[in-house]
């Protein structure tokens, strides 16, 4: 995919609630602009395994709640396709056997992404995104090595939101949001 | 011996002879375990074995989502002969609002919903016209999905218009404090600041809900201004009669904004429907009306109890210490004790980290030299009814002149529609002039003058001077004689009272009056450039001071269309008037005067305006010239 100069296209941020306690998680995926303002939101009903499905998914139940169960129905619910989507958490690019749209995952220079052995094989680094400004800290980025052609072109798309809205800020919103409809109960699992 | 015997004998037709003890074999292919003993068997069941059911984990649902977030859907809709109400569609709730064709309606939007604005069309005849709208969750998660407004630069990306810096340093202020005054000269923008602090406490889901008490004079403004800088932010504006606020306060809304005097007769009610929590953030706007704790309004404030509250003021509280005490017992309950005995000084040392002040002076280099503002006024009560029964009237007759009307007898109209915006003479109801009262005030306290200017004499300058006796004024009108007129623009000029020149037409080029820094129109010449070039006898060479214009306009009357019909023509043509084109000099078109009120011109001759005096009955005055 060549990286248009256009200003029509987008990112998606996919974030999550309670990720790490499986005991309930919720996922939100929200569209933003390049100049950050939100132009499609979504997020999923919770997913409450038993404690008999912890025990017997194992370590395969949080990669199969993030990827299968809500990361990928999130991605196809979107109305309108974003140019990729961002991800905090690296599971997350096994996405990429099932979305069309390149998902990238991002996260601070420094900070350093635990992957599996058989991760690292798949995954390549496409470099580092930094804001000329120096508003927002350098973010590095990372896609599996099937989708990494099309993520080079979009590092430039990257650079420019960069410029105007930090590239971690929207994961915090969706954070947000979820917290309300947590909040509000307005989705039932 | 012999008895076991015996008994042996006796039992031996029934005694089994004993077997030899038994084997046991197990054959390991059975799924059951067979105990086969001679002559004797024994099954034992299988055990049963139940497969756990393991039920699969669904995929999550997806929510609706919120569609494109960039574009409001919109579709109008015409009310009767008047302006259209427009409906946005919105994003979260769609209205469930009922409209259709009326006649002789007035339409008072009391309810803005992220562009969307609902219409309570009450008083006509054939039924009232409701719309409700809800408040959905996707409504709570808007603002929190908003790119946040940051502050530590100069730019401050999502908001409609640059702040200034010292207005970013008020916000920045107000968002650090959960107990703050705002003490800022009037004309600076404390709603402004105010609003985008609200704001970003809504984004970062420190607060979920808000008040904003203002005198009646301002509500209008602050609805405005919450439209202008908070769109993400659903408003409810809190007036009307009982049964109507009460419908209102239910309501969900982020914000709701109403008088003091609404707050003390609603209190209970409020408590009843919000509990004793009440609000997240309570704004107080003229926060010295609560500086007597004896009040019912000040009781009725106290009675909330948000964790953030606010104060804003452009009169100097630091001088007065005795409006502190009560007005801080709100705002940071605990800074003064009971009885106080410190000096003034010791109080503004108290009252410092929560008290920010800046003067004109102190931020006149990031002002621009002339500042427009346009204040719109709601008409209520009996000003309000008569009014619309004046316009209703009014047309009617027009429509049965049909094609005899002529642009006069719209003019007829047209004028004494707007002595009514300023004044209803029959009982001495006035909203501007309430406006006036409040600016009026905070006037005195920063010890400025200012120049109010009006077309009219009884429903305008002179009403004024009659209404505000008690403040001595000076009035500059045609009637003076010229020697009059220099003494009046002298003393004005030159004394230190009065502060206030009431000013017709009459005072035209020429005349120096650089002693203001402020202007009112309380109402409008047909030609807007004619009130610039009144402005301009304040705001030029000469003159030291920042300038602030305030523009009345009275909303949902003719004066709000005429406002529409100029500045769309401004928009267009960058310049107000066309004189040839034009009725004389009025600034509008034939078919524009017919149509400000939903009529077709009758194509018949043209009249132009002032050519003779129109005869208007009722002993009004024609607008002076």
């Amino acid at each position: 995919m060549t990286a248009t100069p256009s200003t029509d296209w987008s990112f998606g941020f996919l974030a999550f609630l309670n990720q790490n306690d499986t005991s309930h998680v919720r996922g939100g995926i929200l569209t933003a602009d390049p100049g950050g303002k939100p132009l499609e939101f979504r997020c999923s009903s919770p997913i409450r395994p038993s404690h008999v499905q912890r025990l017997l998914y194992g370590k395969s139940l949080l990669p199969h709640i993030l990827v299968d169960l809500v990361g990928i129905p999130l991605a196809k619910s979107l109305q309108k396709k974003p140019s990729a989507i961002l991800v905090q958490d690296p599971l997350l690019l096994e996405m990429s056997r099932e979305i069309e749209v390149p998902i990238i995952h991002i996260s601070k220079q420094g900070d350093g992404v635990m992957l599996s052995p058989e991760a690292q094989s798949a995954v390549s680094e496409e470099g580092i995104i930094t804001c000329p400004s120096g508003r927002f800290p350098p973010i590095v980025a990372l896609s599996s090595r099937s989708q990494a052609e099309r993520v080079k072109a979009l590092m430039s798309l990257m650079s420019v939101f960069h410029e105007n809205t930090d590239l971690l800020e929207p994961f915090e919103r969706i954070k947000k949001a979820l917290v309300e409809v947590d909040n509000q109960k307005a989705l039932q699992g | 011996m012999s008895s076991i015997l015996s008994l042996s004998a006796r039992f031996a037709a029934r005694v089994v002879p004993l077997q030899p003890a038994p084997v046991v074999s197990i054959h390991p292919q059975l799924s059951a375990r067979t105990l086969v003993l001679r002559n004797i068997e024994l099954t034992i069941p299988a055990p049963s074995v139940d497969p756990i059911h393991v039920e699969r984990l669904q995929p999550a649902t997806c929510s609706d989502g919120l569609g494109d977030l960039s574009t409001i859907e919109f579709s109008p809709v015409l009310l009767g002969a008047f302006e259209p109400v427009r409906f946005w569609g919105n994003l979260f709730s769609p209205p469930s609002a009922t409209s259709g064709e009326l006649e002789g309606t007035s339409v008072r939007p009391t309810t803005r919903h992220n562009g969307f604005r609902v219409a309570f069309v009450e008083g006509r005849p054939g039924g009232r016209v409701d719309a409700e709208r809800t408040m959905s969750i996707w409504d709570r998660l808007f603002p929190l999905l908003q790119p946040p407004i940051r502050l530590d630069f100069p730019e401050l990306p999502g908001l409609p218009n640059e702040l200034y810096p010292y207005q970013v340093d008020g916000v920045r202020f107000l968002g650090g404090q959960e107990g703050a005054l705002l003490g800022d000269d009037m004309g600076t923008g404390k709603t402004v600041q105010a609003i985008v602090a609200m704001r970003i406490l809504f984004q970062t889901g420190k607060v979920s809900s808000a008040l904003v008490v203002t005198p009646l004079s301002v509500l209008r403004h602050w609805d405005r201004h919450l439209e202008f800088w908070a769109p993400d932010l659903c408003t409810s504006v809190v007036r009307g009669n009982k049964e109507r606020r009460e419908g209102i306060w239910k309501m969900p809304a982020h914000v709701w904004v109403t008088t003091y005097d609404t707050l003390r007769n609603d209190s209970d009610f409020i408590e009843e429907v919000r509990g004793a929590g009440g609000f997240d953030l309570v704004i107080l706007d003229e926060v010295q009306k609560i500086k007597n704790p004896e009040t019912g309004y000040s009781q009725s404030v106290n009675e909330l109890e948000p964790r953030w509250r606010w104060g804003f003021s452009g009169t100097p509280l630091e001088n007065r210490l005795e409006d502190l005490s009560s007005i801080f017992g709100f705002l940071k309950p605990g800074t003064f004790p009971r009885f106080w005995f410190g000096s003034p000084g010791e109080a503004r040392e108290t009252i410092r980290p929560y008290f920010l002040r800046r003067k004109k002076e102190d931020v006149l280099k990031d002002l621009p030299p002339k500042k427009l503002i346009e204040e719109w006024i709601a008409l209520e009560g009996k000003q309000r009814e008569h009014y619309d029964r004046a316009e209703r009237e009014g047309i009617v007759y027009l429509k049965q002149l049909g094609k005899k009307v002529r642009v006069t007898d719209v003019l007829v109209l047209l004028i004494r529609l707007k002595q009514i915006c300023n004044v209803d003479l029959e009982t001495g109801e006035s909203s501007k002039t309430e406006w006036l009262n409040d600016f009026f005030e905070e006037l005195e306290a920063s010890n400025a003058k200012a120049i109010v200017f009006s077309q009219f004499l009884n429903s305008g300058i002179h009403w004024i001077a009659q209404k505000f006796n008690e403040r001595k004024m000076l009035v500059y009108s045609g009637d003076l004689s010229e020697q009059e007129r220099d003494r009046v623009i002298s003393r004005f000029q030159n004394d230190s009272e009065p502060r206030v020149l009431l000013m017709s037409r009459a005072g035209g080029l020429g005349i120096e009056l650089t002693a203001a820094s402020y202007v009112v129109h309380f109402d409008h010449w047909w030609n807007p450039a004619v009130m610039r070039q009144a402005e301009d006898r304040v705001h030029r060479r000469g003159q030291t001071k920042q300038v602030f214009v305030y523009d009345l306009w009275a909303e949902n009357t003719v004066e709000h269309r005429i406002h529409e019909v100029l500045g769309a023509k401004e928009r267009l043509y960058g310049e107000v008037i066309d004189s040839l084109a034009t009725v004389g000099d009025t600034g509008l078109t034939e078919d524009e005067l017919f149509g400000l009120f939903g009529l077709e011109n009758p194509k018949k001759a043209w009249e132009v305006a002032g050519q003779s005096s129109p005869n208007l009955g009722d002993g009004l005055e024609s607008p002076k010239q």
